[in-house]
């Protein structure tokens, strides 16, 4: 794989190499992720890889990357913050034909997550990009509670990674991992519920 | 796991915290994200849009900002900011500012900006190209509220957390913006500027 540095030599040098080996590290990539787990259509995912190439290729005069860390947080921050965006827009769009369900409470989770929170917070998170519902502030909360694998997986499981992508990543076993998510899951309700009663 | 019109209220809610927890740069873990990202790679873009932003992004790539073209004709003409400063009337210090693409080109008093443009002896069409790149520039997405990226300095780094502060932040996208930094307010200067550096 071709180092970060060499892309940014190449790209400073305004050798078009530079952004071929940018496309195949980073974009090619990325447009993977919009698409399978972010569900977005492939000439949005095409919009949002352009947007965050281009805004590197922009900026790439002013910043200086000291890791390789460095340089992958801040293309990262610049994909999810494209990736808000269209995530915020697609939902809107569809907000009539949404449902928002428990599609995974039984008898176990007794709290149901649909009664904290209401669609309303939703509809104003994409409409203004403006989280002030007390359920999500609430929610998060609870989130950091967690221990770090079950919070992690929780996360990936809500970015559609399927749970053997989850053991890899995670470098974990794949097996019983259905049952920690649903165990999780129900984790992060009790913290919730007992922070409610406190 | 979702069908197309009923979504689980938990991971929704999930992919909102996920979504605003990257927004600051102590929250969250960028180099596990990425893993994370980089390991997506089955579905393959057609090689017509491959190529499509390969050109985009090439055109992009070898424009100049007019930050990149004044220090390219200061460099041509050996001058200096001192004297180009004395000749447009600007100050140095927006010299400086101009040539590090650190503020728009159309917030320069117009008059003052062709007096600039004419001194360096360059032509409208240079102009208008070089001074679109800087738009672009600067209107691309800070990535942190400062120039230094330092989001993975290890004595601030906090490691797979949350903030509450990411989630309750309440500014508008447009906060700060001034009244020149839009797309009208450019074009309309750029069309002055072809006037009067044509009369």
């Amino acid at each position: 794989m071709t180092e970060y540095t060499d892309i940014i030599d190449l790209i400073d040098k305004k050798d078009s190499k530079g952004l071929e080996e940018l496309y195949n590290v980073y974009g090619s990539r990325f447009y993977a992720y919009a698409i399978n787990k972010w569900h977005l259509s492939e000439d949005e995912a095409w919009d949002i890889v352009y947007k965050t190439l281009e805004t590197l290729v922009l900026k790439l005069s002013n910043y200086k990357f000291e890791s390789k860390a460095r340089f992958e947080g801040f293309l990262f921050k610049v994909l999810v913050n494209f990736l808000r965006q269209y995530f915020r827009a697609k939902r809107s769009q569809n907000e009539g034909d949404i449902e928002f369900v428990d599609l995974n409470t039984n008898d176990e989770i007794p709290y149901y997550i649909s009664k904290h929170i209401h669609k309303n917070a939703f509809a104003e998170y994409y409409k203004t990009e403006i989280v002030e519902n007390p359920t999500l502030i609430m929610l998060n909360e609870a989130l950091n509670q967690l221990e770090k694998p079950d919070k992690e997986l929780l996360l990936l499981r809500a970015q559609n990674y399927s749970y053997e992508e989850i053991a890899v990543l995670l470098k974990i076993d794949n097996n019983q991992l259905k049952v920690k998510h649903h165990r999780a899951k129900q984790k992060l309700l009790n913290i919730i519920n007992e922070n409610q009663n406190k | 796991m979702n069908t197309p019109n009923k979504i689980d209220t938990l991971d929704e809610a999930l992919r909102v915290i996920f979504l605003e927890s990257a927004k600051e740069t102590d929250t969250i873990n960028p180099e596990q994200e990425m893993n994370q990202i980089l390991s997506s790679a089955n579905v393959v873009m057609s090689d017509t849009k491959k190529n499509l932003m390969l050109e985009k992004l090439n055109a992009v790539s070898t424009s100049l900002s007019f930050g990149q073209l004044l220090q390219k004709t200061i460099v041509d003409l050996s001058t200096t900011e001192v004297v180009i400063a004395e000749k447009s009337s600007l100050p140095v210090d927006i010299i400086e500012n101009l040539k590090n693409d650190s503020i728009y080109t159309n917030n320069v008093p117009i008059k003052l900006f062709k007096n600039l443009v004419s001194f360096l002896n360059i032509s409208f069409k240079s102009v208008e190209e070089s001074v679109r790149k800087t738009f672009e520039i600067l209107q691309s997405p800070a990535v942190t509220k400062n120039d230094s990226f330092s989001g993975f300095s290890p004595a601030f780094r906090k490691g797979y957390y949350t903030s509450r502060e990411s989630l309750t932040k309440n500014t508008p996208s447009t906060d700060g913006k001034e009244l020149f930094e839009n797309k009208e307010s450019l074009e309309k200067y750029l069309s002055r500027l072809n006037e009067l550096m044509n009369s």
